[in-house]
């Protein structure tokens, strides 16, 4: 089971809100899909993001990926030792490897969202294919 | 003897050396005074080296590549063929090699010929209306067809097409080249037997579709057997037909593109008429396309012409290789050219039963993909291809296509013997024979190259594209 | 068939093996109604000494002496570029995705990248383009990824070769950028920036300069707009051994100088330098430099995630097959004669160009710019009309009549002087003379 004080997108995203403030990163199961990181592109700070869309990409030798935001907000920090050393996200990837904080702009999205038992069942279905 | 990597010419430059001079000298020009600012850092620090340093690092460093005229190099859609020395010893002719095309066509009229041949050749080769020679290579084809395909919508006010189709086994060039004219692209499964179903192109079917592109034979050596339905319903709405010729190879004489429904392709002039890789071109990609296109043409004079894509007239020095192929073979030279193609592919893909896994069942022309399903001990097919190498082939195309799980993707080509595809299959059954009792030699090969593995991770994080300054 | 690999009865063995009597039983999946039911109609086959004889027939007059530039220049090919680039390990190998079967090629590459780096004063370069037309339009593609926000808009300068212009326009119309001509100091044929809003400048997505532009005229880079995002175009690259760098976002241009034939225009090779802050946003192929498994230095394609068969519709570029081998050529041109070789043979070409110059001005053609050049310059023939084509009677191209491209210029040709006009410039220039007297 993942950590279940924050909230998940299919995508693998997740988001974990504190006042009307957020921290955005991905899971441990997308890091193991995605091997040898080499880059992490972030928002600049002040950029608004809406909700579901890419707000960034991460970058292996041979795939990358866009990270969809879960929700609409305004970027306020972005974290620059992850930007420094991508193998935080293998590591730690829920708490030291948060990518960007964000301010809300419309926290009852926030209820469209997956609990962590809801993503535990995404990952299971995956993983069954 | 040659297992001492050549280094890059950058540390073996020696400042003392003479260099070498194009030019003597001329005394009644070279007192001139010229009025111009000299930046004099020897172009940013390009180092002397001397003649016979010059030719021993660059045939040092020749030495270190693979290339068809060592063996044989079965590149699944790449179509790596023998490739000729009497078209590199035309092309290499001064008088063919040096003429400018702002010279005036008096002296350009052998010239003009042999591109008249080609494009005529071409037509009749495809079935198409019209050629146009200019693209540099078969991306680019790309690229200028789907610009057309773009004019003949914004002539006719379909302003909501925008959308363009493509396959899953598609070239990753035709999204991206729909994208460079703006359109949006939608990526359409193929069916379970490896070619796209009508069934499932239908739903897409709507009236912002610009255009389908289509790969025939596609990725997976597979003709897309409802390629004329496709194409009748795309152009029921008004939608056009692109098919991408990277397999032409596999149908010169046995189905002409223009006469099933496509309104316009692409050749590489580098995989089916034999023009050389080059480790990365040139390539030249002539399009042939209908009537309905001919106004938007590159060179159609048409005010509705989608203009120039390449400044001059194209890549005329793959022209005259074209020619020479094509006058050596003739028109039963160019089918037979396709028919044995389809057979040595089809004879590897039978005596490869029991040792690799086919991708799909489905019968293939010109190459078959398989898949690394059913390895043992951890391998898999990035291992396989590197273990060829030490047997003294060239891998396969892996991991493509894309919808294939660790894709092997082989065409053996016409121009090999059956004794060297024989040679291969043993290979195969060799390392497939290793997997079982000696994984760990497949998994750290190759074992015979100048170098390991390359750590691709490792120049992907810490970039070096140049050598530092001195 | 002459390269077909097989005898009948390997042909034989090997429908047996897989079961079938003929091709035909190879070719079921292709319904009836597609089928070509009649047998192409192409000349050949023609044996290997017939083709030649046929080619050797084929040919014509060719010129005695050219004066044609304009993109394409005609230096000397030293034989070692010949010799070298006509190895098979480099014609018949494939792109190097299989880096321990190509580091002849990736080397090669990095050297390459290295080089071009190096003349035009920018921090990286890729591993070349299809031609300098189509750098150019590639590179203002770039310019909208890097800058972002911009207007829709790009101003070229008129001393921009007019088919680049042309196939810049061809790239931008479907994606709707506009492009803007600023024009040419009539005086000195410079491209004159005031006459355009340096406010918009800035805020356009890219500004385009060529230098030495399609008149010769070495561009001014302290006039260039300082605010605006910078595409250099550069389409004689012996002049860049010269002059000073552009002090541009971008460097694109022609590198056939370098040991590539003329050709007819293609195969050239196009080069693309830039930041290496930007270096994900570049199109085309890069090679980096890295290590094999034991720990040595080794070579490898790299960031391919911005390539088309990576990341598809969002890829930097579609291109793929670009022009290695022509890379090649310059690569081993510029290794042979060496920063200080092709500083002297700049200087050949500028001094060359001087004494012509100065001839033809003897002879009543006198140049129509003031501003600086390099190796190529405008003549005014307009007192002469007959000249070209009596020239040409005599196998002398004079230069290239530039009313092809500007009808407002009829009577102006566009003359260019390389090291090959060098050796014999007294009497080339004693048989225009001569010419020239007669009429």
């Amino acid at each position: 089971m993942r950590p279940d004080d924050r909230k998940y997108l299919k995508s693998h995203e997740w988001v974990k809100v504190d006042g009307d403030v957020a921290w955005v990163g991905i899971s441990d199961y997308a890091v193991g899909h995605l091997s040898d990181l080499v880059f992490l592109d972030l928002p600049d700070i002040g950029t608004d993001l809406m909700a579901n869309e890419p707000f960034g990409e991460i970058e292996s030798v041979k795939a990358v990926s866009d990270l969809f935001c879960p929700v609409t907000a305004e970027v306020i920090e972005q974290n620059e030792e992850l930007l420094g050393d991508l193998s935080i996200l293998s590591k730690d990837p829920f708490e030291k490897g948060w990518m960007i904080k964000v301010r809300l702009q419309k926290p009852h999205e926030l209820n469209d969202l997956l609990d962590a038992a809801g993503y535990e069942k995404v990952i299971q279905e995956e993983e069954s294919h | 003897m040659f297992t001492i990597p050549e280094k890059t010419i950058f540390p073996r430059t020696d400042a003392e050396c003479p260099g070498f001079d194009v030019v003597g000298e001329n005394p009644a020009i070279d007192d001139l005074a010229v009025d111009l600012p000299r930046r004099g850092d020897s172009c940013g620090g390009i180092s002397q080296t001397t003649e016979i340093d010059v030719v021993r690092h660059y045939t040092r460093l020749s030495t270190q590549n693979f290339d068809i005229d060592r063996g044989m190099y079965p590149l699944g859609s790449c179509t790596m063929k023998h490739n000729p020395k009497l078209n590199e010893a035309i092309a290499a002719d001064g008088y063919w090699a040096f003429p400018h095309p702002y010279w005036p066509e008096k002296y350009l009229q052998a010239h003009i010929k042999i591109m008249e041949e080609v494009e005529r050749d071409l037509r009749e080769v495809s079935g198409f209306d019209r050629v146009s020679l200019l693209p540099a290579a078969g991306a680019h084809g790309e690229l200028t067809s789907v610009f057309m395909i773009k004019a003949y919508h914004e002539d006719r006010g379909n302003h909501h097409k925008k959308i363009v189709l493509t396959p899953d086994t598609a070239h990753g060039t035709n999204p991206a080249s729909a994208a460079m004219a703006g359109f949006t692209c939608k990526q359409i499964p193929s069916g379970p037997d490896g070619y796209l179903r009508f069934e499932d192109v239908e739903p897409y079917l709507q009236d912002d579709v610009a255009a389908i592109m289509v790969t025939n034979p596609n990725t997976l050596g597979i003709y897309e057997r409802d390629f004329a339905r496709i194409a009748e319903a795309i152009h029921a709405i008004d939608g056009l037909v692109y098919m991408d010729g990277a397999n032409f190879n596999a149908i010169m004489g046995i189905f002409q593109p223009g006469n099933i429904g496509a309104d316009v392709m692409h050749w590489n002039l580098h995989k089916t008429f034999t023009t050389p890789h080059g480790g990365g071109g040139p390539g030249s990609g002539p399009i042939g396309f209908n009537k309905k296109l001919a106004p938007y043409a590159p060179e159609s004079g048409d005010p509705r012409s989608i203009g120039p894509v390449k400044a001059y007239l194209g890549q005329w020095g793959m022209f005259i290789r074209t020619w020479c192929y094509i006058r050596t073979l003739g028109a039963a030279g160019l089918k037979q050219v396709s028919e044995e193609a389809i057979i040595n592919a089809n004879y590897l893909r039978r005596e490869l039963e029991g040792i690799l896994e086919l991708a799909y069942e489905t019968p293939t022309l010109h190459e078959a993909v398989f898949t690394d399903k059913g390895f043992p001990n951890g391998v898999i097919t990035k291992d396989l291809a590197k273990r060829l190498i030490d047997f003294g082939f060239h891998p396969p195309t892996v991991y493509f296509p894309i919808m294939v799980d660790g894709a092997i993707m082989i065409e053996p080509t016409e121009t090999e013997p059956k004794i060297e595809i024989d040679r291969f299959v043993a290979a195969l059954r060799e390392i497939r024979r290793e997997m079982d009792e000696n994984p760990e030699l497949v998994k750290s090969a190759p074992h015979t190259t100048v170098v390991r593995r390359v750590d691709e991770t490792l120049a992907a994080r810490n970039l070096d594209l140049r050598q530092a300054e001195h | 068939m002459r390269y077909s690999a097989n005898t009948p009865s390997s042909l034989r063995a090997m429908l047996d093996r897989i079961g079938v009597t003929s091709v035909e039983d190879l070719l079921g999946t292709i319904p009836k109604e597609a089928r070509l039911d009649r047998e192409l109609d192409i000349a050949g086959p023609l044996p290997e000494a017939d083709l030649v004889a046929r080619l050797e027939e084929l040919k014509g007059a060719r010129p005695k002496t050219s004066f044609v530039g304009g993109g394409l220049y005609d230096h000397y090919v030293p034989s070692p570029v010949d010799a070298l680039a006509a190895r098979s390990e480099w014609v018949t190998s494939y792109t190097p995705y299989q880096a321990e079967l190509a580091q002849g090629t990736l080397v090669m590459y990095y050297e390459f990248q290295t080089y071009v780096a190096r003349l035009t004063g920018q921090e990286i370069a890729n591993g070349g383009m299809y031609d300098g037309s189509t750098a150019l339009a590639e590179a203002v593609l770039m310019a909208a990824r890097v800058k972002g926000k911009a207007d829709p808009v790009v101003y070229v300068s008129a001393g921009v070769h007019p088919e680049y212009v042309a196939v810049l326009r061809t790239y931008m119309r479907y994606i709707g950028v506009e492009i803007a001509t600023v024009d040419l100091d009539r005086k000195s044929g410079a491209t004159d920036w005031s006459s355009v809003d340096a406010a918009a400048l800035a805020k356009a997505q890219a500004v385009v300069v060529q230098s030495p532009n399609f008149f010769g005229v070495v561009e001014d880079a302290a006039k260039l707009p300082a605010d605006a995002f910078k595409i250099g175009v550069c389409t004689e690259a012996l002049s860049m051994a010269m002059l000073e760098p552009l002090p541009v976002e971008i460097m694109v241009g022609e590198i056939q100088s370098f040991g590539i034939p003329v050709q007819l225009g293609g195969p050239t090779a196009g080069f693309f330098a830039t930041r290496k802050d930007w270096v994900r946003k570049t199109p085309g192929r890069l090679v980096g430099r890295s290590k094999d498994a034991d720990g040595q230095e080794a070579f490898c394609i790299t960031l391919a995630t911005r390539e088309q068969f990576i990341r598809r519709e969002k890829a930097t570029s579609n291109i793929c097959t670009a022009s290695g081998l022509m890379c090649l050529r310059a690569t081993i041109y510029m290794s042979l004669l060496g920063g200080r070789g092709l500083e002297r043979l700049a200087e050949t070409n500028a001094k060359t160009a001087r004494y012509f110059a100065r001839g033809l001005a003897d002879l009543g053609l006198p140049q129509v710019h003031s501003g600086p050049y390099f190796n190529e310059f405008v003549i005014d023939c307009s007192s002469r009309p007959d000249l070209y084509d009596r020239l040409l009677e005599k196998d002398i191209v004079l230069g290239l009549p530039l009313e092809r491209f500007y009808p407002e210029r009829k009577g102006q040709y566009l003359v260019a002087f390389t090291e090959r006009h060098h050796g014999r410039a007294e009497a080339i220039l004693q048989e225009v003379k001569n010419l020239v007297h007669d009429s």
